[in-house]
């Protein structure tokens, strides 16, 4: 080869042998690693540990902000854009889109700020003006006079009358994978503005059910019918946002709607904000970086993220709530249909509840810690809802809360099982990890937990997509950590968990078939005053909590994250509501 | 006979055998899919329980209702006319997203190979012609770092860190325009989103990815050719070592990568999802992960058939290459 004699040359022709190379490489390496382990011996430890304080504070918003002023966009994240049509949806994605173009007879309270327990889940109205309960079966709404759908072909911004109620609930009956859960409503009427709903039954949290972001969603019939996928295309309805377009992968946006019916207490015209665009993000460290850089208004926070998102963007306001998917374990359905050992036997159950460190799991998950769900009320509901299996109200049965390795065990051995059992346990290892972050991280914990009772796990993962068709609907053997769907009503979750499954039970995924606690559900919905069905709930609650037909887990408080000029930001602390439209962005605004 | 005509004729047997490919690769995706694990009815349905007449009705919105074989001819005849059906999780047309999303993920894959190759082949024949030197060496290693390191991490790690240490982010992909609408802004999504023409982009994280396979095989392949007889009468002639390599080395050293790089065409095109998620990029990988979990077959169908379809036409371009490279490659 040619060799110039400059010195670039001589250096880049002069051959290396391999042992030299070798030699090289090792005290590079040895260097290298040197220097990582003085650089590494800092008081920093990767175990996540909630200090003292350690958090970041909690905005406890003021109560005064300041006076609203008008404009702006929100920018914010969604994860998965599933459909457009909430009747069609079965997924509380589809339903939390829907809020910003349409409308609902009634929703849930929201104040700015902190909402009290007690009004956790009460109602007020959105279109309805006035509501009337002349005898259990009947309720008579009075629909608002100045609702108007938006401005856009083919309804041109006409009025909202009693029909338009009629016809969204006669499609929903028809096509909603959710229209069990009116599977009481006889009928549906309307004269002028009035809508009179007739019952099949007392059932005494109707006003909730219609306030339910899973159900009904008032459409306009020249919509929905103006071609066959009109409601996939795009949203129209008399929402605070008229939806304005919608990027596959990219985003969604919408525009405010200058006709919206609502006016704040000194009259300016809702919502205050010009537009709301979503961008469509599923990983969330992209997430975290948009928000650290400006691009996003306000995010969903994962528990074990807070930490590195306070120290990327260290000026933002952290909101906590217990959110309210209620995580689980549901045994194989022949225990309850067939007495197949071993989750038969209620001493079982309560063995596995009692080996779950409840505590310990909610520490690992978030720096806030969290709260013990009931069966099957979740700590979200409030205290005017669910039971705190660490209160005293709970009684006897809260001592199959607590976790105590030795009592455990004694039940199994009681049971038959001194050596404790191997069993499989199903989960799905797709999508959940995605939607609720710390459930791979309790999957784990509950491995551990369990071996400590001499209950050996065997997982089995099962993709989203096999898991929702089989695992879900009661095709399994063992047991299974699982996830409930959201509902807004107690109701929703005593039916759809106890009763048959061909009769509105859709959520019982083991085939529990008690009879006398069916009974007792059927008599509390049917009790005319919340009160009564609140003492009701709490009465079957200890029941439940006896029984343990399925064992709750824990319920992880969750942060939102925003940046200090998002002002009028609603339920600060307070019960998570998909319905976020109307009941988070309506009356947002920007100080700046 | 004329080479030019008879390359003709091979690439119109090529495309006509592409037919039959193509529609084998149709069948295989769309029974497979329907023999998958898991209820399309309840997973459409999702947590709600489904009644015999839930059921009856969402197999009729979604076209179940009808024999896989009917399914199957209805889905190629829209085809025929390039329309592709709905999402049957949420209604959108098909035809409308991959117009989108079609030609961003094949740009990235034809930025990731530019990439690849800008980086694999100068680092290639720098060490085969210098072999065993310093040079050498830093290039081998590079090529192992390249494919040990998952570009899922290196991405992950861009982002974090440009985020905290320069308060950086990726455009949204709100802001994502295509090369036609504006080049401009296009380019930086893809290859230099934080500015400064920093090249930390998702095409070239793909391409870093790609690039020490080709880079390895390109130094062996140069090694091989270098020791050739005629290489070596081109020094005894007195050629300059310059026109020796790009000149007479080089061409016969590209005919095993060129293979490679189309092997390659269908990860790049069907494989970026990662990148894709991490970067945000609106392109039919991360589409494609998401739909087949969620078993929207129409979608799963669509994008499986348009990745064969880049395979094929890669394969025949790679083919076409072998014969520009050495005219002693004739087709008949």
């Amino acid at each position: 080869m040619a060799a110039g004699d400059s010195f670039w040359n001589k250096v880049t022709e002069q051959r290396i042998s391999r042992r030299r190379a070798l030699q090289m490489t090792a005290i590079g390496g040895a260097s290298a690693g040197a220097i990582a382990l003085v650089g590494c011996s800092s008081s920093s430890s990767t175990t996540k540990t909630p200090a003292a304080g350690g958090s970041p504070a909690v905005g406890k918003t003021p109560v005064s902000e300041g006076t609203p002023k008008p404009g702006g966009t929100l920018h914010g994240t969604v994860s998965l854009v599933l459909g457009k049509d909430p009747m069609k949806a079965s997924s509380f994605l589809t339903h939390a889109l829907a809020s910003y173009s349409y409308s609902r007879l009634l929703r849930f309270k929201t104040v700015i700020g902190e909402l009290p327990q007690d009004q956790w889940y009460t109602t007020e109205m959105e279109l309805a003006a006035k509501v009337e309960n002349p005898d259990p079966l009947t309720y008579i709404i009075t629909l608002r006079d100045d609702v108007k759908f938006h401005n856009l072909p083919p309804v041109n911004g006409r009025k909202l009358v009693g029909d338009d109620v009629v016809y969204s609930f006669d499609r929903y009956r028809s096509i909603s994978p959710n229209k069990g859960n009116m599977a009481f409503v006889d009928t549906v009427t309307a004269a002028g503005q009035v809508v009179t709903f007739k019952l099949k039954e007392p059932f005494g949290l109707f006003l909730n059910r219609l306030a339910s972001f899973q159900d009904l969603w008032i459409m306009p019939k020249e919509f929905i019918e103006s071609s066959p996928t009109a409601s996939e295309d795009r949203m129209l309805g008399s929402g605070p946002f008229i939806f304005d377009k919608f990027t596959p992968s990219v985003e969604m946006t919408w525009k405010k709607n200058p006709d919206y019916f609502e006016k704040d207490k000194a009259g300016t015209p809702l919502p205050y904000l010009d537009g709301v665009n979503l961008a469509v993000i599923t990983d969330q460290n992209q997430v975290l970086s948009q928000f650290a850089s400006g691009a996003l208004d306000t995010i969903s926070v994962p528990p074990t993220l807070v930490d590195s998102t306070k120290s990327q963007s260290p000026n933002a306001i952290f909101d906590a709530a217990p959110r309210n998917i209620l995580s689980m374990m549901i045994f194989q359905p022949e225990s309850y249909t067939a007495a197949k050992p071993p989750f038969n036997d209620d001493r079982v159950r309560r063995a596995v509840s009692m080996a779950i460190n409840r505590d310990a799991l909610l520490k690992r998950v978030s720096a806030q810690g969290g709260l013990w769900p009931n069966m099957p009320i979740n700590a979200g509901f409030g205290k005017t809802w669910w039971l705190d299996p660490q209160g005293s109200d709970i009684g006897p049965a809260g001592a199959n809360y607590k976790y105590d390795v030795a009592a455990a065990k004694q039940l199994l051995t009681a049971a038959g099982f001194p050596n404790g059992f191997e069993v499989p346990m199903h989960f799905a290892s797709t999508v959940y990890s995605t939607v609720v972050p710390y459930y791979p991280i309790v999957k784990d914990g509950l491995t551990a937990l369990f071996q400590q009772v001499g209950i050996t796990v065997k997982e089995v993962p099962e993709e989203y997509g096999t898991y929702i068709s089989s695992t879900f609907t009661g095709k399994f053997d063992g047991m299974a950590f699982s996830l409930e769907s959201v509902f807004s009503d107690i109701a929703a979750y005593w039916q759809n968990m106890f009763y048959p499954r061909d009769a509105g039970g859709g959520r019982n995924h083991s085939s529990v078939a008690d009879a006398g606690l069916q009974a007792k559900i059927k008599t509390m919905l049917a009790a005319q005053t919340v009160d009564e069905i609140r003492k009701q709930n709490f009465e079957l609650q200890k029941y439940t909590s006896e029984k343990m037909y399925y064992v709750p887990v824990v319920t992880p408080v969750e942060f939102a994250a925003r940046v200090p000029k998002l002002k009028g930001v609603l339920n600060t602390t307070g019960p998570t509501t998909y319905a976020v439209g109307t009941e988070g962005a309506l009356k947002n605004w920007f100080s700046a | 006979m004329n080479p030019g005509k008879g390359m003709q004729q091979y690439i119109f047997k090529r495309l006509l055998l592409a037919v039959p490919t193509l529609i084998g690769v149709s069948m295989i995706v769309f029974f497979m899919l329907r023999v998958l694990p898991g209820d399309l009815v309840q997973q459409i349905a999702g947590d709600n329980q489904v009644t015999p007449e839930l059921r009856a009705q969402i197999e009729r919105d979604i076209g179940l209702d009808k024999p896989a074989y009917e399914e199957y001819f209805y889905w190629i005849g829209g085809i025929a006319k390039l329309d592709f059906g709905q999402s049957l999780r949420d209604k959108s047309s098909i035809s409308h997203r991959l117009r989108d999303a079609l030609p961003t993920t094949i740009e990235m894959a034809v930025l990731a190979i530019i990439t690849s190759l800008l980086i694999a082949l100068p680092v290639g024949i720098i060490s085969a012609i210098r072999q065993d030197s310093i040079a050498d060496y830093l290039g081998r290693s590079l090529s192992i770092g390249f494919l040990a390191i998952p570009s899922f991490w290196l991405g992950t790690m861009i982002i974090v860190y440009s985020s905290v240490w320069f308060t950086a982010s990726t455009p949204l992909p709100a802001e994502y325009r295509q090369i036609w609408q504006d080049p401009y802004a296009n380019l930086k999504f893809l290859v230099f989103p934080f500015g400064y023409f920093i090249p930390v982009g998702p095409s070239v994280l793909l391409g870093v990815s790609l690039s020490g396979t080709v880079m390895r095989l390109m130094r062996t392949q140069m090694l091989e050719v270098l020791r050739q007889d005629y290489i070596r009468t081109a020094w005894a002639k007195g050629l300059r070592e310059r026109s020796i390599v790009t000149g007479h080395a080089m061409k016969n050293a590209m005919i095993p990568v060129v293979t490679v790089i189309g092997l390659q065409v269908p990860i790049v095109v069907g494989g970026s999802v990662i990148v894709e998620s991490i970067f945000n990029v609106p392109g039919i990988g991360q589409w494609f992960f998401q739909a087949i979990g969620f078993r929207d077959y129409t979608a799963v169908q669509a994008i499986a058939l348009l990745t064969a379809v880049a395979v094929v036409f890669s394969n025949l371009a790679v083919d076409i290459a072998y014969a520009y490279l050495d005219p002693r490659i004739r087709y008949s």
